[in-house]
């Protein structure tokens, strides 16, 4: 660690920092998750009104949706959350290469949520279950859809921040580094953490 | 350590909400999580209570009403 990380780091440790403009990740990452948890919410309540007004429908929909490969993606992006808050913990400890282990295998996880749902999405699109079919896979699509996106942007994120730990390169915001990507990547398993249920579990 | 204790006890409550497939207990379980994502996981300290207040009040309003809607 360099003497300017070293100086971010003291600065940061402090209980004593600014308040208001200096959440923890940066302000304007906290301003980016608020945007999106309640974009996402949104959609969460026309799901759980669908799932309430068209019951019917949605039960008949649910059976092409597996609860155990829903239970096996939320896993992973619980997992990897729980990994990228350990790295956080030992970037800002000075453990840097424990830090590099742990957004490597929190990468993987993600890697792998991804891969899982792409299957998943190919099946569905190939069983002829896409956009139009009905409003309920009409909010799957899109919900999905969206959050996927951001799971490719969070997953991007930690893989830069990985590849500077491996190269030792500088971070030029090492909060808004470190701790904005983790924040991200919290972001992403919170909203898989209301449209799993919403969508998985039965009507 | 407290990460691994509160990651443990996500995961059981996960667990155990979608073994008994109860829907209510699971949007609570990722209210929990959203909570621990603002309070915990993020490092936010008694004195972030601005930043504290606005993901709690996100984070409640949104469980609140998916609560409701699903409920009647």
């Amino acid at each position: 660690m360099n003497v300017d990380e070293k100086k971010s780091q003291t600065i940061l440790s402090s209980k004593n920092k600014p308040l208001l403009s200096s959440p923890p990740g940066g302000v304007l990452m906290w301003l980016i998750v608020f945007m999106e948890v309640v974009v996402f919410a949104a959609g969460f309540v026309a799901v759980a009104l669908l799932r309430t007004r068209n019951a019917l429908l949605f039960q008949q929909e649910q059976t092409h949706l597996h609860l155990t490969s829903g239970l096996i993606m939320t896993m992973c992006l619980l997992v990897s959350g729980w990994l990228v808050a350990e790295a956080v913990h030992h970037y800002f400890a000075a453990n840097i290469k424990k830090a590099e282990s742990f957004h490597i295998v929190s990468i993987f996880f993600g890697f792998f949520f991804l891969v899982y749902k792409f299957i998943d999405f190919k099946d569905k699109a190939n069983a002829g279950l896409a956009l139009g079919v009905n409003d309920f896979w009409d909010l799957y699509w899109l919900l999905s859809g969206f959050h996927y996106l951001h799971v490719l942007i969070g997953m991007f994120l930690l893989s830069i921040v990985t590849f500077k730990l491996r190269k030792k390169r500088k971070f030029e915001d090492v909060d808004f580094s470190i701790r904005g990507s983790g924040l991200f990547w919290h972001m992403c398993d919170l909203a898989w953490f209301f449209l799993f249920p919403l969508f998985y579990v039965k009507v | 350590m407290k990460i691994k204790i509160v990651f443990a006890l996500l995961l059981i409550f996960l667990t155990i909400s979608f073994v008994l497939g109860n829907i209510y207990w699971a949007i609570v379980i990722a209210a929990a999580k959203g909570l621990l994502l603002g309070f915990y996981f993020m490092e936010l300290s008694k004195a972030h209570i601005f930043w504290k207040g606005i993901f709690t009040l996100i984070i409640g309003t949104t469980s609140l009403i998916l609560l409701v809607v699903l409920k009647h």
